[in-house]
């Protein structure tokens, strides 16, 4: 509620504001709205009551939940108002003021208006920002440093506009010449937003400051006094200090990298035993090296995409020159950065295309990899004696899972194969069983036996005589 | 000529039609088509599509998407749906969902996807439809994989389509394809503990076209005047975010036996011991690739019709881009009608 509350609070005065200065521009302007039934003053008066009602509205809201629901119509109710009075305000203006001249030239306005126009300015910065800011909320999370490095790039090219225009105006667009207004450090910053890229600075000092780094943490194994808590305690200290320094990108890559190893480990120091400290300095050793090699190469590929592009900006002036020429018309400033992204993509691409490029990326995609692979051995090294499963044990039961997939697939096969056979073959006639082989002997014996009571019985029976 | 105030006026237009526009946004909705998951193997799903439309094709297709980014790209708005479009022109419609990779997944192979995943999948549907065989789309690298599957099992698909898929990794057309022969790709899977980052291959993919984004993001103003242009575009973004990570033994496999070997096209391509022909695809094929595909470009697909031992074969090329061929405006009118037209008449 009280969000909501700010947010009208904050554009009803911006809106205020702006339409007094209207007010007063238009007294300047004009004699008399002798066609109009309402003065400026009740066209104001009569805003202000429409906004102090939509307020109103809004606080009779009593249940947040229901007034940050209802948040959307509200806006929806106060924007449709805005625009309806905008456009009155405009119809007058510019009905009246066919000679004040375009927005083209860099917003710069004729002299008297340049404390009117403010008041304009700034209501359309607030809006501008809300809009930002609310569209960076609907953004899913990793797609928003994409729209903040945008929004950088446009902003920090635009101040210096003024210069541009003044430089197509009058064909300034040697590449010297061009320095001037905009410096190389300037450029670099600007392609480094488009690429994503960190400030390269000065790569002596800050290889130099790497090393010291890295010395001071080896240090700490020679002594023989180091624990992993403190061990991690100092390198943090140590990555933490250089992440704040001017050559801070780099390491705020190796600062952030070691900030979450050593939250993640913290609770657990006071139940450690004895780690493999010395196998764990080698690697630090290994992770110094690779790290130097990431910073060497990251330059290297960053400085080719540079000197690409760097012909990008005279191009798009002389261009836009060579137009003014013949149409006599300068560009707005949205139209010039889309040409000049267009001609930069085309310079780079040409670098991004060759041989070079693609082994070093390769190079610096390498060397970034092997330092985090190093951290996770570093890491698991330390605290070896911690009482759940490494990642290298985790490792080894998803091996496991997989060489038992891949068992079971072949075992599906073979079945598969044994059904079709089966199903396949014929119906076969069930084979008749042979005669049991009778024994000679006993046998042969026992059937006299019994043929001969048989054929006495029968006899008997035969000359039985009836009784 | 425009003066101060028409300036000035279309601003505070701009500005407030966006104000409105975001401040409605609630939930970005993607892949709305109604479904049932049908069939499960750990991450893996089958997903079958509701469709209220009279079947005009009795064999079911399956949908093979690659492993990178999300199948739901073919349904990410109602509107411009190549599933929604396929379902309303008949077609009975399965769509296999790998999920995403975790560290238990680091060592599993293209044969547990090929072999395993998609096999079992196309089992399902025969069992379930008491058929012998089945469509089988491919998108991609999930064309790639449906390739090989048909290859080695003839005897199960009926009609196969490949979409922007590669399968002659020879060309440098791409930059992709250029980058990748000089990727150290062991160092790369060791370095990721055996599961790529997606947001890895994001940032490759970012800087194959490097102001795409900014472009992207010039447009915005216009495209937050619009309510239905800024859902299109929130949808895309939400899209695109979406990359799962990789498992590493098929990564490093696809790059080196593909990208940098090119063993399939070659028939050289051997699968868990299987040797893989692609001559033994004598089924119908129809192979659609993008004109203007920077990723996949068609250099690397157009050859599939003279590697495959199929008799009815068909290459079909459409405008637009890797992506746009799925959700341009054209896919709706020309892509899918067409797909399933030719479904139909080899039903």
């Amino acid at each position: 509620m009280n969000t909501i509350t700010q947010q009208f609070e904050a554009f009803a005065e911006g809106q205020k504001k702006m339409y007094e200065f209207w007010t007063d521009a238009s007294k300047k302007m004009m004699d008399s709205f002798s066609n109009e039934t309402k003065t400026p003053e009740d066209l104001l008066k009569e805003w202000y009551e429409a906004q102090k009602g939509l307020f109103e509205e809004a606080m009779k809201i009593g249940d947040p939940k229901e007034a940050f629901e209802k948040a959307p119509e509200q806006f929806k109710k106060w924007v449709d108002l805005q625009t309806s009075f905008s456009e009155k305000w405009m119809k007058h203006l510019g009905t009246n003021t066919p000679n004040l001249g375009t927005l083209n030239n860099g917003f710069e306005m004729p002299k008297n208006w340049n404390g009117d126009f403010k008041t304009f300015n700034s209501w359309m910065n607030d809006s501008t920002k809300w809009i930002r800011d609310n569209m960076m909320d609907k953004l899913p999370t990793n797609m928003k440093p994409h729209l903040e490095s945008f929004t950088k790039a446009y902003d920090e090219l635009s101040k210096y506009w003024s210069s541009f225009v003044k430089m197509m105006e009058f064909g300034v667009y040697h590449k010297d010449a061009v320095d001037k207004y905009f410096s190389p450090d300037a450029y670099e910053n600007l392609v480094n937003q488009f690429m994503g890229y960190s400030n390269t600075l000065n790569m002596s000092e800050l290889i130099d400051q790497t090393n010291e780094m890295f010395e001071k943490a080896f240090e700490q194994f020679q002594n023989n006094m180091v624990t992993p808590k403190s061990f991690m305690n100092n390198w943090t200290e140590q990555t933490g200090k250089m992440a704040g320094g001017d050559t801070s990108p780099y390491f705020k890559f190796m600062a952030d990298l070691n900030e979450q190893v050593h939250e993640n480990l913290a609770p657990y120091y006071n139940v450690l035993g004895p780690g493999k400290e010395i196998d764990a300095a080698k690697i630090i050793r290994d992770i110094q090296f690779t790290y130097i090699a990431f910073i060497v190469k990251s330059s290297e590929m960053q400085t080719m995409v540079y000197q690409a592009g760097q012909n990008a900006l005279p191009e798009t002036l002389k261009a836009f020159y060579d137009e003014y020429q013949e149409s006599k018309e300068l560009p707005q400033y949205d139209a010039f950065f889309n040409r000049y992204v267009n001609v930069l993509e085309k310079h780079i691409t040409v670098v991004l295309e060759s041989d070079d490029y693609s082994k070093l990326q390769n190079e610096v995609a390498k060397a970034g990899l092997g330092v985090k692979s190093k951290m996770d051995e570093f890491v698991e090294l330390s605290f070896v004696d911690l009482p759940f499963v490494m990642r290298s044990e985790a490792n080894d039961i998803a091996q496991e899972a997989s060489s038992m997939r891949k068992k079971v697939r072949l075992l599906e096969r073979k079945l598969a194969k044994v059904e079709k056979l089966l199903a396949e073959k014929p119906a076969e006639k069930p084979a008749e069983k042979p005669a049991p082989k009778r024994r000679t002997t006993r046998r042969k014996t026992a059937a006299k036996t019994v043929e001969k009571t048989t054929t006495k019985a029968a006899a008997n029976k035969e000359t039985a005589p009836n009784k | 000529m425009e003066n101060i105030a028409d300036q000035m006026l279309e601003q505070v237009n701009t500005v407030s039609d966006a104000i409105r526009n975001i401040a409605e946004v609630n939930d970005i909705d993607i892949a709305t088509a109604p479904k049932n998951l049908v069939w499960q193997d750990g991450k893996v799903k089958l997903y079958h599509f509701e469709n209220k439309a009279t079947l005009k094709a009795k064999t079911p297709m399956l949908i093979s998407y690659a492993l990178v980014n999300r199948w739901e790209m073919m349904d990410l708005q109602p509107n411009r749906s190549f599933i929604r479009k396929l379902l309303s022109e008949g077609i009975d419609v399965y769509v296999i969902d790998w999920g995403y990779a975790t560290s238990i997944d680091r060592y599993k192979t293209m044969g547990d996807y090929i072999l395993g995943n998609i096999n079992d999948c196309v089992d399902y549907i025969l069992d379930t439809h008491h058929i012998d065989k089945v469509n089988l789309l491919g998108v991609c690298q999930g064309g790639t994989f449906s390739l090989i599957y048909s290859a080695l099992n003839p005897d199960k698909v009926k009609n196969l389509i490949t979409l922007v898929t590669p399968v002659d990794f020879e060309s440098n057309e791409g930059l992709l394809f250029r980058w990748a022969k000089d990727m150290d790709v062991d160092a790369i899977v060791d370095g990721f503990n055996g599961v790529v980052s997606g947001d890895f291959l994001n940032t490759g993919f970012d800087l194959l076209k490097p102001m795409n984004k900014t472009r992207k993001y010039m447009a915005l103003p216009k495209t937050m005047q619009n309510k239905d242009k800024l859902m299109n575009f929130l949808r895309m973004e939400y899209w695109v975010a979406d990359s799962p990570d990789q498992a590493g033994e098929t990564y490093r496999q696809f790059i080196k036996e593909m990208y940098q070997q090119n063993k399939l096209i070659k028939g050289e391509f051997v699968l868990e011991g299987l040797p893989v022909d692609l001559k033994n695809i004598t089924m119908p094929v129809l192979t659609i690739y993008a004109k203007h595909d920077h990723i996949v470009p068609p250099a690397t697909t157009r050859p599939i019709n003279d590697v495959i031992g199929s008799k009815d074969k068909e290459l079909m090329e459409f405008p637009g881009g890797h992506i746009g061929v799925f959700v341009g405006g054209r896919s709706q009118k020309l892509l899918t009608p067409a797909v399933a037209k030719w479904l139909i008449d080899r039903d």
